[in-house]
């Protein structure tokens, strides 16, 4: 069954449109993620099916009824905010149970419920403190509690990672991964990280400028972008892009990288990478991930000799900045490899990595 | 089944905006009223039959308080007053909320509390010796005198409120200024008072209004015309020359012109001011 | 070298300081250690001169006998004399239990109008803003223009309301609101209600600022009605601000006579007699300044035994 569908929703604010028309349908269990640069509309989007903004066209469903002139509390969700949202002037137990209490749930089932999620988070020693006594992941966990102690049908997150610091939030990724793992709930969450988009999602929305760019499991937004925006915010460090050009001569298509600053130009041997339809001299856009790109060796397609610009060691990988037909592009080559700057030496990848998209529209030709 | 989150807001926004407007009509009809009536002459005043706007509109009791009563006088006698008091206060003020707000010394948390209670203490049981030592230095029935008795009230607050200003500023400019080569004096005045002076308008005005409006002090401690100010010497001719209302309505209306005019000119800054200390505490 | 010219130099010895040049001088004792004690020194040796002493002064004074109109009893300690005599002074208990009335009811209508005004001025619409700007204008006006336009107003013969509430059918003639008893101090707690309201709109509506937008929203989602919403999340959240308004209030309007003074002068009779006005009528009308002293005494005291059992009620509620 469908938990949440949305059709042909649009908002505006006065003259201004943040969102054009999104469409999408979420199955239950499925973990949603709506990714996006910030301004993107993901956010409004999220209010839009809390009902904290009134939509201005198109219908919003969650589970067998229409949502959209619905209260929040009557639409049968549950939130965590960003500023986590904690009543200050109660104690943990009493935001966890309010949202029940509001319900007309009896203080017994209350505590029960309240109890078990805190064990759950592990916050029951926390249970009695307020939200002023509580450390930045503390609170986090127990605006998460607020949400659980419900039995909603849709979780909504608006980015609830981003006031933690960077080793509180990779763990408390985990823990909602596995919680999701555990519980099968389903959610909906707003983020503009996109290592958290794709660790977490079973379905990944992008968005910008208000429209769904793409909509689509995890490695599929991945491997397949289906624009050039998507394969650019999806990706760290970001894909490498060169303008192209098709070449249908004698023999295999191949690929010309237009040279820039007066640098020779160079050409990529494609095999059967692109349908027949696309026609000689068709302006591409070639994107490479770093990732993609190997030191020369020999079982290597198509090689090349770089000179080396920029060297940055992480620990785990090297990322190389080098110059390919005029053109400034980074590999992630292993650890081992420690080239030094000047040097010239020879990469590789396969043609079939390659992702093309039409230079104007931007959408994905192979 | 509950209405939709926009409804209700919506519906709350018409109730705010009725509730809004009732304050606004119950806040400036009695100023309205006060207007209205200094522009009508003593025989609609008088007149059995109440008129609810002037229908001959005269100037003539602004003309007569000022041509023809002791208005003007009075006046000035306030404006010296309030100079003084805003002086004073500006000076020995800013040192010392400027001291509060920027250094860490021992006693500073009781100094301030201090401050703070002070102004528990009742007017009146200061005014008896206060009169009685302004006798002893000739300074009753003069402006200074009246200045620095006002400065007894003036000054904690004007150091509560400017300590507010001088705390929302980022913090290490004085450092900053010293390694540039300044001395903490030099820090203060080319770098700190630039950068505080709406802050420092405001509560300054703010002083002003207060000893501009001042009644009980300025009643005990001034007795001749010769330091007298406005609002003493309002109520004394109402009460002694039976002052005609439309007269009266005239002199209330110019004595407020300047402070509506000063409150205008630094009213976000004066409500910054007035609620930052009290919402942070 | 240039530089260096311009640093703070300690002076080899006194006679090195120019005290013509304040800017050199003050420059070096501003590098001084105790330079923040520097700073505040006038501040305290003004609040002594014009605050400490005096206030001394006049609790000294509240044990002797100092009347200005009979020279003939001098200026002596008489001990707590004019303490007993309050016990017996009808006016002293009259004017304490109108004080009290007074106090109340001002606060409470002040509370009510402040609170009101501020929940609905809290609300992003056009015009708001400009309407909570021109709302705070009767807390600028002197109490000498607030009281005289309301007693115009209220004027028997001459008054706007009367002549509304004649028109209305609330009153057949024009009724003079301040000669009698019964209604005088209700209607000085209107106009004080007028006069003090928008101090408290301006405090709660800056608090009501400060409250999270995200609490509201958690509250919709999670059930809580617009009542609901109010007690948990507004009034807890303007509770600071509540204990802090209140008693800056409640100090200002035990201690200052003004509005009365000028309205009613305490009478009908002694309808509208508080405290702060007795004194200054002891002090400034019979010229008995020690009796005057020692009725300040008292106010001050039972002011102070208030905000020590007020702050601390507050606290134990906070927790």
């Amino acid at each position: 069954m469908e938990a949440l569908r949305i059709k042909a929703v649009r908002k505006k604010f006065g003259p201004l449109e943040v969102l054009k028309g999104i469409s999408l349908d979420l199955e239950e269990g499925d973990f949603l993620v709506l990714l996006g640069p910030s301004g993107c509309g993901k956010s409004t989007l999220l209010a839009l099916i809390a009902g904290l903004e009134d939509i201005t066209a198109g219908e919003i469903h969650i589970g067998d009824v229409i949502a959209n002139d619905l209260h929040p509390r009557d639409r049968n969700i549950a939130m965590v905010f960003q500023s986590y949202a904690l009543y200050p002037s109660m104690t943990v137990h009493a935001n966890m149970a309010f949202g029940l209490k509001m319900r007309g749930v009896s203080t017994a089932d209350q505590d029960e419920a309240v109890k078990r999620v805190a064990d759950m988070l592990d916050i029951g020693h926390l249970l009695e403190r307020k939200p002023g006594q509580l450390s930045g992941g503390q609170r986090q966990r127990v605006a998460m509690g607020r949400a659980l102690v419900r039995d909603p049908m849709l979780f909504l997150f608006d980015e609830p990672l981003s006031n933690l610091d960077a080793k509180l939030r990779v763990q408390m990724r985990s823990e909602i991964k596995k919680l999701h793992n555990r519980l099968q709930t389903t959610v909906v969450y707003v983020t503009h990280d996109q290592v958290e988009a794709m660790t977490l999602a079973t379905k990944i929305a992008v968005m910008q400028a208000g429209e769904i760019q793409q909509y689509a499991p995890p490695e599929e937004i991945y491997n397949r972008p289906a624009n050039a925006f998507v394969a650019g915010f999806v990706g760290s460090p970001q894909m490498n892009f060169l303008p192209g050009r098709l070449e249908r001569g004698n023999g295999d298509p191949r690929l010309r990288i237009e040279p820039a600053n007066g640098a020779t130009e160079c050409t990529i041997p494609i095999g059967s990478l692109v349908e027949s339809s696309l026609g000689n001299g068709e302006e591409v856009i070639v994107g490479i991930r770093p990732e993609s790109i190997r030191p020369a060796g020999s079982s290597s397609t198509f090689t090349f000799d770089a000179a080396i610009e920029l060297v940055e060691m992480t620990g785990a990988d090297t990322l190389a900045t080098f110059i390919l037909g005029g053109h400034e592009m980074m590999a992630r080559l292993p650890a081992e490899e420690k080239p030094a700057l000047g040097d010239r030496i020879g990469l590789s990848f396969d043609p079939a990595s390659v992702h093309l998209f039409d230079r104007h529209t931007t959408v994905r030709l192979n | 089944m509950a209405k939709s989150l926009q409804r209700t807001k919506r519906i709350h926004d018409w109730v705010a905006y009725g509730v809004a407007i009732f304050f606004l009509f119950f806040g400036l009809a009695p100023i309205v009223w006060l207007i209205i009536t200094s522009f009508k002459s003593e025989g609609e005043i008088v007149n059995t039959v109440l008129t609810y706007y002037p229908h001959n509109p005269i100037a003539t009791n602004y003309v007569d308080i000022w041509r023809q009563s002791a208005f003007p006088t009075l006046m000035m006698n306030s404006l010296q007053t309030t100079i003084m008091t805003v002086v004073i206060c500006v000076t020995v003020g800013t040192l010392a909320s400027y001291s509060f707000s920027q250094y860490r010394f021992p006693g500073k948390y009781a100094l301030l509390l201090f401050y703070l209670v002070v102004r528990m203490f009742p007017a009146v049981l200061m005014i008896i010796p206060l009169f009685l030592i302004m006798r002893f230095f000739g300074l009753l029935d003069t402006s200074l005198g009246l200045a620095l008795a006002y400065t007894s009230f003036l000054l904690p607050l004007f150091i509560w409120m400017m300590k507010g200003f001088f705390d929302a500023l980022p913090p290490d400019l004085e450092k900053a200024a010293r390694i540039d080569g300044c001395t903490r004096i030099g820090a203060l005045v080319r770098v700190i008072l630039p950068l505080v002076r709406n802050g420092l308008a405001a509560t300054a005005i703010f002083v002003a209004i207060a000893s501009w409006n001042e009644y009980l002090f300025a009643l005990m401690l001034t007795t001749s015309s010769g330091s007298r100010t406005w609002p003493v010497g309002l109520q004394l001719m109402i009460g002694e020359f039976q002052l005609p209302w439309g007269l009266l309505a005239a002199g209330g209306v110019i004595s407020i012109i300047p402070v509506v005019i000063l409150f205008a000119l630094v009213q976000q800054t004066m409500v910054r001011g007035l609620t930052s200390g009290a919402v942070k505490g | 070298m240039a530089v260096q010219a311009e640093m703070p130099r300690r002076p080899r010895s006194a006679a090195g300081l120019d005290l013509l040049r304040p800017g050199q001088w003050l420059g070096w004792v501003s590098e001084h250690r105790y330079w923040a004690y520097f700073l505040i020194i006038p501040s305290i040796l003004f609040i002594f001169a014009i605050i400490i002493y005096p206030t001394a002064n006049g609790i000294i004074l509240s044990f002797r006998e100092m009347r200005l109109t009979r020279p003939d009893l001098g200026t002596g300690f008489i001990g707590l004399r004019h303490y007993a005599d309050m016990l017996d002074d009808p006016v002293f208990w009259v004017a304490l239990i109108n004080t009290l009335k007074w106090v109340v009811m001002s606060v409470t209508l002040e509370f009510a109008l402040g609170l009101a005004a501020a929940l609905a001025l809290n609300r992003d619409l056009p015009g708001i803003r400009l309407i909570s700007v021109l709302i705070l204008l009767p807390w600028f006006l002197p109490n000498v223009v607030a009281g005289n336009i309301w007693a115009l107003m209220l004027d028997p013969r001459l008054g706007v309301l009367n002549d509304i509430f004649i028109k209305l059918g609330f009153l057949s003639e024009g009724k003079a609101w301040f000669a009698d008893p019964d209604t005088a101090l209700l209607i000085a707690v209107i106009v004080e209600g007028w006069h003090g309201y928008p101090f408290f709109a301006l405090l709660f509506l800056a608090a009501l600022k400060g409250i999270p937008k995200d609490l509201y929203k958690a509250a919709a989602v999670d059930g809580a009605g617009t009542l609901q919403a109010f007690w948990q999340i507004t009034l807890p959240g303007l509770k600071m601000i509540i204990v802090a308004v209140v008693i800056l209030r409640v100090i200002g309007l035990v201690n200052s006579p003004e509005l009365l003074l000028i309205l009613t002068g305490g009478g009908p009779g002694n309808a509208t007699q508080v405290l702060s006005l007795y004194a200054f009528h002891s002090a400034y009308l019979l010229f008995d300044f020690g009796y005057a002293g020692a009725l300040s005494v008292v106010m001050f005291v039972i002011l102070m035994v208030f905000c020590v059992i007020y702050l601390r009620v507050s606290r134990l509620t906070a927790d």
